[in-house]
């Protein structure tokens, strides 16, 4: 199969001037010294990549990572600094989508402006004119000066116009969000028949259940370089993953105290520490007490989220689950012999409460994460033990 | 390809810009109709006040010089910023830049022609007699027209990174109004500077077409050259100037 985009040791450097010293002196002695304020920025670093024809390439990674600049280096929008780019077929680039909108003029002037601007035949864009507007839904408005629209609806036009090219490559940043429900219906669409019409796609996103549905394969940007390359799926847990290392330190907790939770441990069916599941596999939550003020009848409880919805919250009081005595210091663990939900990443949050729930001993709020992928063919949330019964 | 693109980009934005400049006030063109002419008025009251000169069609002297250096001032001015204004396309399409300083160019110089005739309304009004030296009128707009375009080359190159240019160039405007003759005459000037006074192409330009416009007179056509060959050099050295650099204006916009 062909190569649609070739990318070969790109570098891309920017010069970004330093403000440090807002004050009018202060920006006197630097406009007197040009050369000292400039700060080299390294946007890219060493890129390497083919891009095969009719293939979707997910670009995934944190802000600043150097997404939008990849996008516009590929678009010939912006020149590298060092390396190459090679690319085969016409491009269209979907990158800051509505800043070509002049508020100005009216909808249907913006449409042959930034049409034309886009490298369509005025004659073209006449042709296709009707078809766009109805996509657009802004039928009512196409004489009225954008300037009165809602952003919502600029974000509508400005996607329909690029939506009149017939392009081989397409380059979406993070714009994919906007309009209603209805409108990002149709654009998803969109996607989907460009995808089936094998045209080349690179996808750069946020929103990973897209990555994971729409790209065969993905990248992972960090501060300019390639880290992660491959699978979509592979690389957008890698990207969680990276997420939930340098995160780990910012969960709360509150409490009194006088029993502490010591230690959280998440373990697999063979006792060793992981912190990514597959639905129906065993699940140990190991949770280590210090008993200091020697408490009775404290309660254990977890809450598992995804994001903020609560997925599970058992505790040992309405399980019935505690020893007449307890241990000064020891572990507590929840065994579940099957995990029954699957998610993605999930947020473990442990508490202490005395008996009835009223008093907090110790609390600590989402202070682990941990996946649970689908291992089987179906994507189901949950997992349920049921049966059919037949009368 | 790449040229045909290029020609209908400056179409549109040519006819865009001008769209936006009439549209959004109430006056529309009479605005720019308007400027050069309560211009007029005021540097005929004051300077016929102060001095006597002793010119043929003073008014119409004044008005063309008025004219000519308005769309200076106006093109040069609006170019500068366009690449600012423009920005959204730049960061987003991958088009010839250049088309964007040659629209706003092109759209000055519309409202120049229609200034212009405005002149001839006032020509015919005065009834100055006409004649076939008329003809050469379009001569000196291919020079002014390659002066500003490589001019606004060259400012609006330097704007993106030095806003600086902006007052520097509003100062320079400004002094260029009193050393071109626009509302004196030649003779004011002491003769051993006049030569030096005359390097100025505007100058230059500025004096042949009342010659041609109003006197009926067909000038030195050596000097004609001369000025075409320095204005040629401004374009060319304005447009290598802007496509040394245009690599680089995504990333400062």
């Amino acid at each position: 199969m062909s190569i649609a985009i070739t990318l070969k040791k790109v570098h891309k450097n920017f010069k970004i001037k330093r403000e440090d010293d807002k004050s009018l002196f202060g920006s006197l002695r630097d406009s007197l010294y040009l050369k000292n304020c400039y700060e080299k920025i390294h946007a890219l670093k060493s890129i390497d990549l083919e891009v095969k024809k009719g293939e979707i390439l997910g670009v995934i990674g944190p802000n600043g990572a150097g997404k939008t600049t990849f996008l516009q280096i590929i678009a010939g929008i912006m020149r590298c600094t060092k390396g190459k780019v090679l690319t085969k077929g016409s491009i269209l680039p979907i990158i800051e989508l509505g800043s070509d909108i002049n508020p100005e003029l009216t909808g249907k002037e913006n449409i042959f402006l930034s049409g034309v601007v886009m490298g369509l035949p005025r004659r073209f864009i006449k042709r296709k004119y009707k078809e766009l507007v109805d996509f657009s839904g802004l039928k009512k408005f196409i004489n009225v000066k954008t300037k009165n629209y809602s952003s919502g609806m600029r974000m509508r036009l400005a996607f329909s116009i690029l939506l009149l090219s017939n392009p081989d490559i397409i380059l979406i940043d993070e714009v994919l969000g906007v309009g209603d429900i209805r409108f990002q219906k149709k654009c998803f669409e969109k996607l989907k028949k460009w995808s089936n019409e094998k045209k080349t796609i690179v996808f750069v996103s946020q929103d990973m259940t897209s990555i994971k549905k729409f790209c065969d394969k993905a990248i992972f940007l960090n501060k300019g370089s390639i880290v992660g390359y491959g699978n979509s799926s592979m690389v957008v847990k890698k990207y969680l993953m990276m997420n939930v290392s340098s995160e780990k330190d910012l969960y709360y907790e509150w409490g009194s105290k006088d029993i502490e939770i010591t230690s959280v441990k998440l373990l697999g069916s063979k006792g060793e520490e992981k912190d990514s599941f597959k639905q129906g596999e065993k699940m140990i939550i190991e949770i280590g007490y210090d008993n200091k003020n020697n408490v009775k009848n404290p309660m254990f409880g977890i809450a598992i989220h995804a994001d903020d919805m609560l997925v599970w919250g058992p505790n040992t009081t309405s399980s019935r689950a505690l020893p007449k005595s307890l241990k000064k210091k020891g572990t507590i663990s929840l065994v579940i012999d099957n995990i029954p939900f699957s998610s993605g990443k999930l947020f473990l949050t442990v508490a202490i409460h005395d008996y009835s729930g009223k008093e907090l001993y110790h609390r600590k709020e989402k202070l682990l994460f941990f996946f649970v992928d689908h291992g089987l063919k179906k994507s189901n949330f949950l997992n349920l033990k049921y049966n059919w019964v037949f009368r | 390809m790449r040229v045909k693109h290029a020609l209908a980009i400056i179409r549109e934005l040519t006819i865009t810009e001008l769209k936006v400049r009439y549209k959004s006030s109430v006056l529309g063109y009479f605005w720019s109709l308007l400027n050069p002419l309560l211009m007029l008025i005021t540097l005929y009251l004051v300077f016929s006040m102060i001095t006597k000169f002793d010119i043929h069609y003073y008014q119409l002297y004044i008005l063309l010089g008025i004219i000519v250096w308005n769309f200076l001032s106006e093109a040069t001015n609006g170019s500068m910023s366009s690449l600012i204004n423009k920005g959204g396309f730049i960061r987003k399409f991958n088009f010839p830049l250049e088309t964007i300083i040659i629209s706003s160019c092109f759209s000055s110089f519309v409202s120049f022609i229609m200034n212009f005739f405005v002149l001839f309304v006032f020509i015919l009004f005065f009834r100055v007699e006409l004649s076939f030296t008329m003809f050469m009128i379009p001569l000196y707009f291919i020079q002014l027209m390659l002066i500003v375009l490589g001019l606004s080359f060259l400012l609006s190159t330097l704007y993106v990174k030095y806003r600086d240019v902006f007052y520097i160039w509003s100062f320079v405007l400004l002094l260029g109004f009193f050393i071109t003759p626009i509302v004196y005459p030649l003779e004011i000037i002491p003769f051993d500077y006049l030569k030096y006074y005359m390097l100025n192409p505007i100058a230059r330009i500025i004096v042949d077409l009342r010659y041609v416009t109003l006197y009926h007179y067909i000038p030195d056509m050596k000097n004609y050259f001369i000025t075409l060959i320095v204005s040629i050099v401004v374009f060319v050295f304005g447009l290598y100037f802007f496509r040394k650099r245009k690599n680089g204006f995504v990333e400062e916009i």
